[in-house]
């Protein structure tokens, strides 16, 4: 076996020794990239405006363009939104128990088969 | 009386009252003093009022839009199923660049009709777009990591559909 050159960089405190509490708060290292977040540069107002009239499948899909749009959108505080999404959507039974707002928007509106996930262009529901 | 409005560019635009009535900054510009004070301050048509954060062509689209509600109330709240008048959609269009510029105007100018017009026009832009063509017209960075790509395709797989639609 090959022996490895140089020296070893000697951790001071091995994460060993951490209690369990500090080791689960270490900070991770994380790939700076620069991002256009274009939720966070946009005016809260407006951009719950331009919310207000749109349906809970578009919703869903600009949910699924970044990280920090779906964190606004997935979060407890943005209910209201999904609340008037629903509105905009004339004769769409309520809202089941069961489900969250997140999981019945992709169950109604997203055409898709949630046996294959396979695209289907129709929909029979008889 | 009229007022002459100088956009970005130093071009000059010259407006009715009630069409100036309907920009929010021009409206307290010109008559907001005449009504707290008593007297109005833009006495001198000549001066003008400048909007240093408008262009021209982005000013000129504007006042027609002010210059055809100058008589009538435009929608200004109300219900999301509300359906907009038809000349107000052939006037905001489907050009995203465009309309995204309408807004910001709108927004800095004070005018809540056509910034409600222009948060429609964008909402139906959007209309049935998936992820990636939003992302396209928007300028968004997908920024997901592998494991959250992952993970959504566990949620409901639209991620498969996305990565290879069919």
């Amino acid at each position: 076996s090959a022996q490895k050159r140089g020296r070893k960089r000697k951790c001071p405190t091995p994460s060993s020794d951490l209690p369990e509490a500090q080791q689960a708060t270490r900070p991770k290292k994380r790939k700076l990239t620069r991002v256009i977040k274009w939720l966070e540069e946009t005016p809260t107002d407006i951009m719950l405006e331009i919310m207000f009239y749109m349906k809970p499948i578009d919703i869903l899909n600009l949910s699924y363009t970044s990280k920090s749009i779906r964190a606004s959108l997935a979060a407890p505080e943005a209910k209201h939104i999904w609340v008037q999404a629903r509105m905009n959507v004339p004769g769409l039974p309520p809202l089941p128990p069961d489900m969250s707002e997140w999981v019945y928007a992709a169950f109604v509106f997203q055409e898709l088969c949630q046996v294959c996930y396979l695209l289907c262009k129709s929909q029979d529901w008889n | 009386m009229s007022i002459t409005l100088i956009s970005k560019e130093g071009a000059q635009f010259l407006v009715s009252k009630p069409v100036a009535d309907r920009i929010g900054v021009v409206r307290d510009c010109a008559y907001g003093a005449d009504f707290w004070l008593g007297y109005a301050v833009a006495t001198d048509d000549s001066m003008g009022i400048t909007l240093a954060n408008v262009t021209s062509s982005i000013l000129s689209k504007i006042l027609v839009w002010c210059e055809h509600y100058k008589d009538m109330e435009p929608l200004v709240d109300g219900d999301s199923n509300m359906e907009f008048p038809e000349w107000d959609m052939a006037y905001i269009g489907h050009d995203m660049n465009q309309i995204l510029f309408v807004l910001e105007a709108a927004d800095y100018l004070h005018i809540p009709g056509l910034l409600l017009l222009a948060c429609k026009g964008i909402a139906d832009v959007l209309d049935g777009r998936n992820p990636r063509g939003i992302c396209d017209l928007l300028g968004i960075v997908m920024d997901f990591s592998h494991r959250q790509e992952v993970d959504m395709d566990k949620e409901n797989g639209y991620w498969r559909w996305f990565l290879h639609p069919t």
